[in-house]
């Protein structure tokens, strides 16, 4: 009875793994599915090379999207999923590109008024949507309408608030209709980056959604549990099919308007496969199995083994620095609890953080390189101010620098007048009070957590002590934005797309949400910040370019002399591909590899 | 036996009472909510995080006040939707119940069907060349790490190829397989995490089995039924095995209960789409219909798993009577 037992589950498991199944093989040449309708009158003439057509593309997501509808989605793996695969702003922005730029999507051509208040953008004509019906100027009208309604909690609206009225209601600029094809924004101030907000405006189909959104139930529609047809989009790729937890299949849209240079009709691929795997080693298993055809993060601790992978049919590009940052920050939190009327902050230490002298000491006894080299393995390089040189149009060099130097650190900090009176190690100021600080810093991510030791440190060496408390994310959240019962942070910022001014306003002006060492002031406490509120805006209004940049550079160096965040580094990324791809163009910023998706092929 | 099942049904409801609203507590009273995540996001706007606030009434701090907006629907049959992917919280469950429920199953039937035969093995042969065996692989099992056993499992897929690398099925030919090969195919990808999520219990199971039919044997009526003449096959499974196997039944009854607890760290390992993933994840983002969702069900699990246990018991052990 026994033996019989163990036979049969020797017997069944070397059924079980006798039955392999085969892997995708060369592309066909011919679309599956084919193309419907007409090219349209003003198709999007792609000038790469020409590819064949058919295969399918693998790519893994950290985790199921929360949902498909592109008004309401906000978290990071919707906006992966439905972004340049299923969805199209009106003007598309090239990646990829050199340099990253914006680049006529829906809209073939837009002018803008000498003073930068009036934006005119022509639609691209014969466009259809992916359900075959034709694309014009009411479907942008109708997705302004569904922003703009307060019942219908988005996010993309807010970058286009110009202000609010007397009783609190937004004020939106002006957007009307010239005709089928034309549109024209008006806007109340005058802003010379308004693309950088164009590139947050989705057009959806007014055909399919308007008597929903009329009875109130826009919230309930292309939810995770809808129909894949009801995703009508006008990106290269359509819905086809989403099991929870396991993997999305996107598939050609037959009524995709570009073409390429020899007049075929885009996308190339058949399908494109998204991977849910939430584990890193499980994704780079799978892809060294062959199972996943790009890795689109490597972290730092796996570029050593990815590299190793090279060969002729796995290639790897190291992509540079990223837009993130990684930095500390020190509470300057002037304000009193309006329920205690007791400051936030012991005013102590309020002296003390608010005085620049005590930041650029802390950012001079920091050993950046050191840190680049242990806890990001090497790949990452040392930061100074808040924009990093993966944005290559706005970055400035000229900032102040402050290469490790533990001399000058002690020297700016026995200006201030700190002294180790009893020779504990640890400085005191004239009261009396030691230099022991708690820094926050959340548990989840370790690098975070190594950076919070490594710090702690090097600011031994100056006589500064560091207690580090790891929290969870929400309790960051409320320290920072609710309780500012903290000393210092050690966190960072996530960069938006596209990078540059606009994505940057919450975390550079006083009055922001994410000004983290002082937010929601109704007035700038200090000079700088009010230097730099004013930079800002002028910024918005200016219509020279080279001007533009010029103010935002010198936001870098006042950023990097006052230091209202200390940064630390910026970290370096690369992917990982297979080589039987052609068209890729690789960019630092998401979705990294995919963005250009329709003009990707699978050689033969 | 009616009266008694009605009695310990009637009794779960306060229990799941206070559960949730324990839970509820917990969830209003720590820190922060699901919006926490984008409020780190710098162009996220104070107007949306509020908005989005109003609409869940996370603003509230008072506990009774909440879990009445949660008990009131529940009440009805209605679990609410997600809060962060606004879906049915029914159904995100339904669509991976069916995976947890197919992988733990595996487990439970892997551990049995092992720990069974081992510990009569292990206790009959006592300190002899078998039991050393047997104990060795027990020790393995208790004391690898799910995580470390997870990766190293991982690993050897990717190497050797014979197994693939997590995953419930081959995700990109799935479409082109008939129903025999995607039963294969299924049951191909279940061997690995069944073999991680199975050893743990199969290696507490089988000491206990081991030490049940070590004392069992030592019983004077074995002595008796021995000198009778009985030979040993006859006396282990005929007399022994019942008798030892008492205490089994009801960890076995309890080991259902876990059947739905999920298997988080092997689901997240081997991308297997399980409830475990969901809820934690639910837990961790603060997603508050999702967990009180889930906490329901895993304390009906628990009494249904304790049900089962004691009928088990009642229906094995002649000397017992349910009341």
């Amino acid at each position: 009875m026994r033996k019989f037992f163990i036979v049969a589950v020797i017997v069944s498991l070397m059924t079980i793994a006798a039955c392999k199944p085969g892997g995708g093989g060369a592309p066909s040449g011919t679309p599956n599915p084919p193309f419907a309708g007409e090219v349209p009158q003003d198709a999007y003439i792609f000038q790469g090379e020409p590819g064949v057509y058919g295969g399918q593309l693998v790519l893994d997501l950290k985790n199921d999207p929360a949902t498909f509808n592109i008004i309401t989605a906000n978290d990071e793996n919707s906006a992966y999923l439905l972004y340049y695969h299923v969805f199209r702003w009106l003007i598309d922005f090239r990646n990829g590109g050199d340099p990253p730029d914006f680049d006529p999507g829906l809209c073939t051509k837009w002018e803008t008024s000498p003073d930068v208040k009036q934006w005119t953008f022509h639609l691209r004509r014969g466009v259809r949507w992916s359900d075959g019906e034709p694309f014009d100027a009411d479907d942008v009208m109708f997705a302004w309408d569904v922003m703009r309604d307060p019942t219908i909690v988005n996010s993309l609206c807010d970058v286009f608030k110009e202000g609010a009225e007397a009783d609190g209601k937004p004020i939106y600029p002006l957007l009307e209709k010239l005709d089928d094809y034309t549109v024209r924004f008006t806007l109340h101030r005058p802003n010379a980056m308004f693309l950088d907000q164009i590139v947050n405006f989705f057009p959806i189909p007014k055909h399919k959604w308007e008597s929903a959104w009329r009875a109130g139930r826009f919230n309930e529609v292309m939810k995770l549990t809808a129909n894949p047809e009801d995703i009508v989009s006008l990106g290269p790729f359509r819905l086809k099919e989403y099991v929870a937890g396991q993997r999305i299949v996107l598939e050609r849209n037959p009524y995709f308007w570009k073409v390429d240079k020899k007049g075929q009709r885009l996308p190339y691929l058949d399908r494109l496969i998204f991977i849910i795997a939430k584990d890193f080693n499980t994704i780079q298993a799978k892809f060294e199995a062959g199972e996943i055809d790009m890795v689109a993060r490597v972290r730092a601790e796996d570029y050593a083994q990815i590299k190793k992978l090279e060969s002729a049919e796995i290639g790897t590009q190291d992509l540079g620095v990223v837009t993130d940052t990684q930095w500390i920050i020190f509470n300057q939190n002037t304000s009193d609890n309006p329920q205690t009327h007791k400051p936030y902050l012991a005013p102590w230490k309020q002296r003390l953080f608010r005085d620049v002298r005590f930041r650029q000491a802390v950012s001079y006894a920091i050993d950046r390189e050191g840190l680049a080299n242990t806890v990001y393995t090497g790949r990452a390089e040392p930061l100074y101010s808040f924009v990093t040189p993966a944005d290559k149009y706005w970055y400035t060099d000229d900032v102040m620098k402050y290469p490790y130097d533990l001399a000058r650190a002690r020297q700016l900090l026995a200006d201030i007048g700190l002294k180790d009176t009893d020779g504990d190690g640890i400085l005191e100021d004239a009261e009396g009070h030691k230099l022991e600080f708690n820094v926050y810093t959340n548990s989840t991510n370790s690098q975070r957590v190594r950076t919070a030791a490594f710090l702690t440190r090097n600011l031994q060496d100056v006589g500064i002590q560091l207690n580090t408390q790891t929290v969870t994310l929400s309790a960051i959240n409320d320290l920072m934005t609710k309780f500012y019962s903290f000393d210092a942070m050690v966190l960072g910022w996530q960069g938006g797309v596209p990078p540059g001014p606009t994505n940057s306003k919450n975390t550079l002006l006083s009055s922001g949400m994410s000004h983290a060492c002082f937010p929601n002031q109704t007035k700038p406490s200090t000079d700088w910040e009010a230097r730099i509120d004013q930079l800002i805006h002028e910024i918005d209004a200016e219509p020279e370019a080279a001007v533009r940049k010029q103010k935002y550079a010198e936001v870098q160096r006042l950023y990097s002399e006052q230091l209202p965040e200390i940064n630390l580094v910026v970290q370096k990324e690369s992917v990982a591909f297979k080589k039987k791809f052609g068209n890729l163009l690789p960019s630092i910023l998401a979705p990294r590899v995919s963005w250009n998706a329709e003009e990707i092929y699978m050689k033969r | 036996m009616r009266t008694f099942l009605i009695r310990r049904l009637l009794a779960a409801i306060p229990l799941i009472i206070f559960v949730t609203f324990f839970t509820k507590a917990m969830l209003v009273l720590s820190p922060g909510n699901f919006l926490d995540e984008l409020r780190l996001r710098p162009n996220i706007s104070r107007d949306y995080l509020e908005r989005m606030e109003q609409k869940y009434h996370l603003d509230s701090k008072n506990v009774f006040e909440r879990y009445w907006y949660w008990l009131k629907p529940a009440m009805g049959g209605d679990l609410g939707d997600s809060f962060i992917t606004a879906a049915p919280v029914t159904t995100l469950i339904g669509q991976r119940l069916l995976n947890t429920l197919m992988l733990t199953g595996a487990a439970l039937v892997f551990s049995w069907a092992l720990a069974i035969p081992l510990g009569v093995l292990a206790g009959v042969y006592r300190n002899r060349w078998v039991d050393k065996l047997c104990s060795f692989i027990s020790f393995f099992g208790l004391s690898i790490p799910g995580v470390f056993f997870s990766l190293l499992l991982i690993l050897f897929a990717a190497k050797t190829g014979w197994f693939p690398v997590g995953g419930i099925h081959d995700q990109i030919n799935w479409d082109y397989m008939n129903g025999w090969q995607r039963l294969m195919d299924t049951l191909w990808h279940l061997v690995l995490p069944t073999i991680v999520l199975g050893t743990l219990g199969m290696a507490q199971y089988m000491r206990q089995m081991r030490s049940e039919m070590i004392e069992t044997l030592s019983q004077d009526y074995i002595r008796t039924a021995r000198a009778k003449g009985l030979s040993q096959r006859r006396i282990i499974f005929r007399h022994a095995l019942g008798n030892a196997i008492n205490p089994l039944v009801t960890l076995f009854g309890l080991s259902l209960a876990y059947l739905l607890a999920g298997a988080l760290v092997t689901e997240y390992i081997f991308a297997w789409p399980g409830l475990g993933t969901l809820v934690y994840e639910a837990l961790r983002d603060k997603d508050e219909p999702l967990v009180m969702a889930a906490v329901t069900m895993l304390v009906c699990m628990l009494v249904i798993g304790n049900l089962i246990a004691d009928l088990l018991l009642a229906i094995i052990d002649p000397r017992i009577r349910l009341e």
